[in-house]
């Protein structure tokens, strides 16, 4: 399966925090495979293992490497069916309402069905000239699903997840664009790298997780994915801000293609981060890196913090138009992310990880 | 449960001062369980001697804290500046009767001259009924902390006072643990009841509690704002327990959702659903689910209104169907 | 060691959260000689070790400093930069500052006030609008001298001032790791193993004393800070915060914590029995390590004490040794306490 179809798969079951099962169904299929073992812990972190190989674990008890890209999505939920049939709903995550008007969306039936919707608001040649200028509040937009109230109510509990209806497109020039391409790029990233490590030589147990809970703010997925799997280093594969115009900021956004952003800052060890900019330079995979002065805004705040600590790196892919039903990415920055997650992991001894306590 | 709850309305305990409160529930959980214990933080926690250490108990838990007034100053004139700890609501405040820990008595003022609008607990102060400084000598002192005082009343159909912010979750907790021990059941999976600390603040005595019963489940009781506006579910009092799906820092795990909805099924209980908006709302669910590799946790909110005041208002029918969902949710019905 | 002296010398070095590298360096180096046992973790903490008795005392302060980072450059070899912990951005336009691990110095810029609209000159300049000026004259010079990352720290240096006072930067928290190193040296207590944790990045959220208190495990910890000082014109009690030169500042709480209650009461009952000057500190908000420290594993009873200073979170800041002093007699005393069984956590 290309990488655009294995996107276009994880796009379409993706989900705000709560739902992510369906998700781990469909890493269960594609990394499933790739892995010794996985499984599901109990918030729902989906966790699979590809052991070192038989030289590796030969040298004694092998590093634990664990990859994390988070599974659960932005997106909208049911809070009221006023009469006539309208569901009023609110943001989880930082949805960006600026779009939201005359999105179309799909509402989680309480059968598990999927109900097309499209998000409405009072309508323009009704609203004033001063109304027009101005977003709607998401507490006056509603989301129409164009049935009978008794329908509604019958079909939609209070609740309800409500996400971005669109569809994968292949771009020219190897882009794509499509829902939700945050994180799925960093969950195909792992895959990449799941997919290459099978032939190379390692001697870390590599731990590819798929988290629940990033876009809520706590991550309470990584903080007790990482607890659970106690590893010896631990990276999160993300996105970041891809850069669009002349007016992008620079300190903030990377051009598409340039490779993967490798994360600098106190949530970051530097010895890890030079493992990364020193093995990318190597295999020739092109990188830039992100000044992260404070929280990375990814799972590896999270991480870094789990139980006695673990040191921790980002990887973060450029992507414009985040948090839209249109995120768009360069493929090349996937697959770049993905072999420089192998290389990482290839090269992760077991003198490395100890070494990562000495300041 | 009423008796409970005028007994533990009518304790002391703002958040971070939790023992008398903490005693008070001792003494009424104890016959119940086999132990009562408290922790270094002073989470009192109350359920069997001991658990084999695969067991992985349901957790219950409910905070034992109210919101106070911490003095912070005491001025020339005798006043007393505060800082409000927990969801006390200003605008509320004036004219309120406060107590604290010693035993002085005072009232909520408020500086001459303050536009009703710009209220805030900065132009405010208690008054104790003395001139000057000096007079406040052995009443009260900087650290002091004051809770709102009044007594438990029944209004129509609800029960009425100050605290109900959570003594109503402990009273809850309290009758779930009395219907358990008249009803043993040798197979019954172990229940560990946690009366929290800081609760009121933020989930803080839940999660150090959590990380050392290491339990299967936790499911938090608290109060919830009844009321609603269009990006937040409708919640009212008497229409039953709400489970909370959704607040500012956590989302209901399906498998927490759909034991709940399971149990109000079989034991026939009402629920509602409750989602709020961005920035709205805790609960201690929030904390018990980051303990070691997570737990599932949920939270069942007792609706109320007047939050925050010393007239807390909660529904004695969706107290009833609070305990029997619970009572569900541990022994499920057939 | 003399404790002005290394105050001196902690005050003039630099580091910023996750960049705490020189602080590091000179604790360790001071400090070898006087513990048993010395070692980092993952994170990046120091930890020092003195005795092995049963009963555990954590004692933190923090190593980071508020700061800025490099985080681009304009083509005409200006370093546009982000900022690392809570800065007020009202100092940051015309001051001095050091660049890099090397020093290099440069200075902040903003265009001249004759031309700005009258309506700018009022306003603070957001901190996204002004640029770092180490000389450079492109933007490969720029990068090549400060590549992406690199620290940016207040060129301050550390100098006595009236009385019993000194001046110097990043008191918060440079004057709590004086006062736990003071701590450690006089300390022999047969009943005690006593955790001296030196920890990165509080400025960002409390993050290495999370890990520390997780590995020590202790019993009890105290948290010893640089906390705001508002004894100047225009403020009154309670908004003060807390005065230079009435020692100790007890927190009742902030914003991440209520401090245990039987230890902040008995660290009242030790100060007034040894007539120690100490003060409540009256700010309910903000927040110290012993925040992230108490909700540790099953919980941990914490208080924090506080070295009050003016203008913390600024290039200058002004603090009492007095205060230091007294600080350090208080941590002794608990130690104390707690090592002969009179206070049991």
């Amino acid at each position: 399966m290309s990488i655009t179809e294995t996107l276009a798969g994880l796009s379409r079951v993706a989900a705000i925090h709560g739902w992510e099962e369906a998700t781990a169904a469909a890493l269960g299929g594609w990394w499933g495979a790739l892995v010794d073992e996985w499984r599901t812990d109990t918030l729902g972190n989906f966790i699979g293992l590809l052991r070192a190989d038989s030289e590796g674990r030969g040298r004694g008890v092998p590093p634990r490497v664990l990859a994390a890209a988070h599974m659960d999505t932005v997106g909208l939920m049911v809070t009221r069916i006023e009469s006539g049939g309208f569901l009023r709903v609110t943001t989880v995550g930082g949805t960006d309402r600026r779009l939201l008007l005359g999105q179309e969306v799909e509402v989680l039936g309480a059968g598990g069905q999927w109900l097309t919707g499209i998000v409405g608001a009072k309508p323009p040649h009704l609203t004033t000239g001063e109304e027009r200028k101005k977003l709607p509040p998401v507490e006056d937009l509603f989301v129409d699903l164009g049935r009978p109230e008794p329908e509604v109510r019958a079909l939609v509990p209070v609740g309800a997840p409500v996400l971005y209806r669109s569809e994968v497109v292949a771009l020219r020039n190897g882009r794509v664009s499509g829902r939700y391409l945050d994180d799925t790029v960093g969950l195909a990233a792992i895959g990449v790298a799941l997919e290459e490590l099978r032939h190379r030589s390692r001697q870390a147990d590599f731990y590819a997780v798929g988290t629940v809970g990033e876009e809520v703010g706590r991550l309470p997925g990584a903080a007790t994915a990482a607890y659970g799997v106690h590893p010896d280093l631990a990276i999160a594969l993300d996105v970041t801000f891809g850069s669009f115009s002349e007016a992008s900021d620079p300190t903030s956004t990377f051009a598409l293609g340039s490779g993967p952003a490798i994360g600098i800052g106190p949530n970051c060890h530097p010895a890890l981060t030079d493992l990364l900019r020193e093995e990318a330079s190597r295999a020739g995979i092109p990188f830039s890196l992100e000044v992260l002065p404070a929280h990375s805004g990814t799972d590896a705040w999270a991480m870094q913090t789990a139980r006695g600590g673990v040191p921790t790196a980002t990887l973060s892919i450029p992507l414009r138009y985040m948090h839209t039903p249109v995120e768009l990415v360069d493929l090349e920055d996937v697959k770049a992310t993905g072999r420089l997650l192998a290389g990482l992991v290839a090269r992760a001894t077991r003198e490395f990880a100890e070494g990562l306590v000495r300041w | 449960m009423n008796e409970t709850l005028r007994r533990l309305t009518a304790v002391y305990g703002p958040s971070g001062r939790e023992s008398a409160v903490a005693a008070a529930v001792s003494e009424l959980i104890g016959p119940y369980v086999e132990a009562v214990r408290s922790d270094a933080l002073g989470n009192l926690i109350a359920g069997p001697a001991a658990i084999a250490p695969e067991a992985r108990p349901l957790m219950l838990s409910a905070h034992l804290d109210q919101g106070g007034l911490v003095v912070t100053e005491v001025g020339q004139d005798g006043r007393l500046r505060f800082s409000v700890i927990g969801g006390l609501s200003a605008v509320g405040l004036p004219s309120l009767r406060v107590a604290s820990a010693r035993g002085a008595n005072g009232v909520v003022g408020v500086d001459e001259g303050v536009d009703a609008k710009d209220l805030a607990p900065s132009k405010m102060f208690i008054d104790l009924g003395v001139a000057g400084r000096e007079a406040t000598a052995g009443l009260a002192d900087i650290g002091d902390v004051f809770c709102l005082t009044g007594e438990l009343a029944e209004v129509g159909e609800t029960l009425v006072g100050p605290a109900l912010d959570n003594r109503a979750g402990c009273a809850v907790l309290i009758e779930v643990a009395r219907r358990l021990a008249a009803e043993p059941h040798s197979d019954r999976q172990a229940v560990q009841f946690v009366f929290s600390v800081q609760g009121a603040v933020a989930p803080r005595g839940v999660r150090t509690a959590a990380y050392a019963l290491e339990p299967g489940w936790a499911l938090a009781v608290d109060v919830t704002a009844a009321g609603g506006s269009r990006n937040r579910s409708p919640v009212e009092l008497g229409k039953g327990p709400a489970i909370r799906v959704k607040d500012a820092s956590y989302v209901a795990p399906g498998p927490v959702r759909q034991r709940l909805e399971a149990a109000a099924r079989k034991a026939e209980v009402v629920t509602q659903t409750e989602v709020l908006p961005p920035g709205e709302g805790q609960n201690e669910a929030a904390g018990a689910e980051l303990a070691r590799a997570g737990v599932l946790a949920g939270m069942v909110g007792l609706p109320a209104r007047h939050l925050g005041t010393a007239s807390e208002m909660v529904h004695r029918s969706d107290l009833d169907a609070a305990v029997r969902l619970l009572l569900a949710v541990i022994d499920p019905v057939a | 060691m003399n404790p002005v002296h290394l105050l001196e010398e902690l005050s003039n070095a630099c580091g910023l959260p996750g960049d705490e590298g020189e602080v590091r360096a000179i604790l360790r180096r001071a400090l070898t000689p006087h513990v048993d046992e010395i070692f980092t973790d993952s994170i990046g903490n120091l930890i020092c070790r003195k005795g092995s008795g049963p009963v555990r005392l954590m004692l933190d302060a923090h190593m980071d400093e508020v700061g800025l980072v490099v985080a681009g450059y304009d083509a005409g070899g200006l370093l546009r930069f982000k900022e690392s912990g809570g800065i007020d951005a009202r100092v940051l336009p015309g001051r001095a500052v050091l660049v890099g691990r090397a020093k290099l110095p440069g200075v902040i810029g903003l265009e001249a006030v004759h031309l700005t609209d009258e309506d700018d000159r009022g306003r603070v300049v957001p901190a996204h609008r002004l640029r770092i000026d180490i000389g450079a004259r492109s933007r490969e010079e720029a990068e090549a001298v400060a590549p992406p990352g690199t620290p940016v720290y207040f060129a301050t240096r550390f100098s006595p001032a009236g009385g019993r006072l000194v001046r110097g930067k990043a008191f918060d928290d440079r004057i709590g790791c004086v006062a736990l190193a003071e701590a450690l040296l006089d300390a022999d207590y047969a009943n005690l193993t006593l955790l001296a944790a030196f920890t990165v990045q509080e400025e960002i959220g409390l993050r290495g004393a999370q890990v520390a208190a997780y590995n020590l495990e202790p019993h009890l910890a105290l948290a010893i800070d640089g906390t705001t000082a508002g004894d100047v014109p225009g403020i009154e009690p309670p908004q003060t915060c807390s005065h230079i030169g009435q020692g100790p500042a007890i927190s009742l709480m902030d914003g991440t914590i209520i401090t245990h209650e039987r230890v902040r009461d008995h660290l009242v009952a030790l100060a007034e029995r040894h007539g120690i000057p100490h003060q409540f500190r009256r700010l309910t908000t903000a927040g110290t390590d012993a925040g992230a420290i108490f909700l540790q594993r099953a919980g941990v009873p914490a208080c924090t004490f506080s070295v009050p200073c003016r203008y913390i979170h600024s290039p200058a800041s002004l603090a009492s040794l007095d205060d230091l002093e007294h600080t350090v007699r208080l941590i002794g005393l608990m130690a104390r306490s707690l090592d002969e069984g009179e206070f049991r956590p």
